[in-house]
């Protein structure tokens, strides 16, 4: 959220599952302790420009899917008429793997706009961190990557659950693809003063110097399939919940990226 | 031999021909319309096993034809279609206490996968 400019802020009070009533002002953000807000309010923060800058988007990328359904489909068709042997089966594959890219790019733009309108609820970190391992705890196995999860309990933020699982998913799959043999990860949550830090090291091939300052550049990759747009969206993601990324990488040894976000004060 | 007849309703002119031209590949027999109001006259008029309908409609939106389709014939299955996740989620919940009636099926389609459930739907049927 860039706290320099005014913000609508949207709190809509839960009547019952599916009616809210919604009460719109215009404020900046400093003034709204969100943890303080109960539980039956949903609070959507946007700024002015992004309300319709998001629909915008969400139609587009709608609108892009159609096509792409379309020519997917008839080239899947070819190669289902095509004989298991023959050779123009590799210009299907070729031209699959770029639709799967094109689709990639459009589902991350319209992550990215929609990070900036969160859905803000409490969200226990260490639940929605066993989660994420959890689903992908056998590709890991499969990769032969061993991981630990040191997990802070009680350590709640005020977040977007859909976003969040997205940011550390996200920080996952890079580290599943930055490890090689022996792969080791580990995850390991701390509370701090006012905000709590999130770590997320492996004992991958670590970055180079080029590398490490183009990291959150949009559109830049080191994956063949990548869309180049995962660790700028995650960048977002926590700048949306007022947080901050950064990391730490020797080439050779391994990578690790801290995260910390705003903590709730229970009390 | 056909499968089945499948409805499709679809107002995007490709992804329907697309739709039609599958389930033909599949060994299907497919019937298009291209608005809710042409899909509630063909239900009407023919026999139609299953219906594929896309979310985004002109006069109603799918799960309102879904409703509309099961007025005339209570038993048919739909498989929703859109490329919007949120709609997937909202359909998803309602499909939970609509077992094998409703099915979402996100965009881009994977037609290997809507093969998969379409001979699942129609094996039930039978």
């Amino acid at each position: 959220m860039n706290l320099d400019r005014p913000h609508k802020i949207i709190i809509k009070n839960k009547i019952n599952e599916t009616d809210y009533s919604t009460y719109i002002f215009n404020v900046t953000p400093y003034c709204l302790k969100i943890d303080e807000i109960g539980k039956n309010f949903l609070i959507h923060i946007e700024e002015e420009d992004d309300v319709s800058k998001n629909n915008f988007f969400s139609t587009l990328m709608h609108e892009v899917k159609n096509p792409i359904t379309a020519i997917k489909g008839y080239l899947k068709l070819l190669e289902l008429s095509l004989d298991e042997t023959d050779g123009r089966r590799k210009f299907i594959y070729n031209s699959l793997q770029e639709l799967e890219r094109i689709e990639g790019l459009a589902k991350d733009i319209l992550l990215i706009y929609k990070s900036i309108n969160c859905n803000i609820q409490k969200i226990n970190l260490k639940e929605v961190l066993e989660q994420i391992f959890d689903f992908y705890e056998a590709e890991m196995k499969k990769r032969n990557i061993d991981y630990t999860l040191c997990l802070s309990d009680d350590v709640n933020v005020m977040g977007d659950r859909n976003l969040l699982n997205i940011l550390f998913a996200n920080l996952l799959l890079n580290a599943m693809d930055a490890v090689k043999e022996k792969g080791f990860i580990a995850v390991r949550s701390t509370p701090l003063e006012n905000r709590v830090l999130v770590e997320f090291e492996d004992n991958g091939e670590g970055m180079d110097e080029y590398i490490k300052s183009q990291l959150f550049t949009p559109f830049f990759t080191t994956k063949e399939k990548g869309t180049g747009l995962g660790l700028y969206l995650c960048k977002k993601i926590v700048e949306n919940h007022g947080g901050v990324i950064y990391f730490n990488s020797e080439k050779g040894k391994g990578t690790v990226f801290y995260i910390e976000l705003p903590f709730v004060n229970e009390s | 031999m056909k499968k089945g007849n499948v409805l499709v309703v679809e107002d995007q002119k490709y992804v329907r021909s697309l739709l039609v031209d599958a389930l033909d590949f599949f060994g299907y027999s497919p019937f298009e319309a291209k608005t809710p109001k042409e899909a509630l006259s063909l239900v009407e008029q023919k026999s139609v096993d299953l219906s594929i309908v896309d979310f985004n409609l002109p006069e109603m939106d799918g799960l309102r034809l879904a409703e509309e389709l099961w007025r005339i014939n209570p038993i048919i299955p739909v498989f929703l279609i859109s490329g919007m996740e949120e709609i997937g989620a909202k359909i998803k919940e309602k499909s939970q206490y609509l077992k094998g009636s409703l099915r979402f099926i996100e965009k881009p389609i994977d037609l290997v996968i809507l093969k998969h459930y379409l001979d699942g739907a129609m094996r039930c049927a039978s």
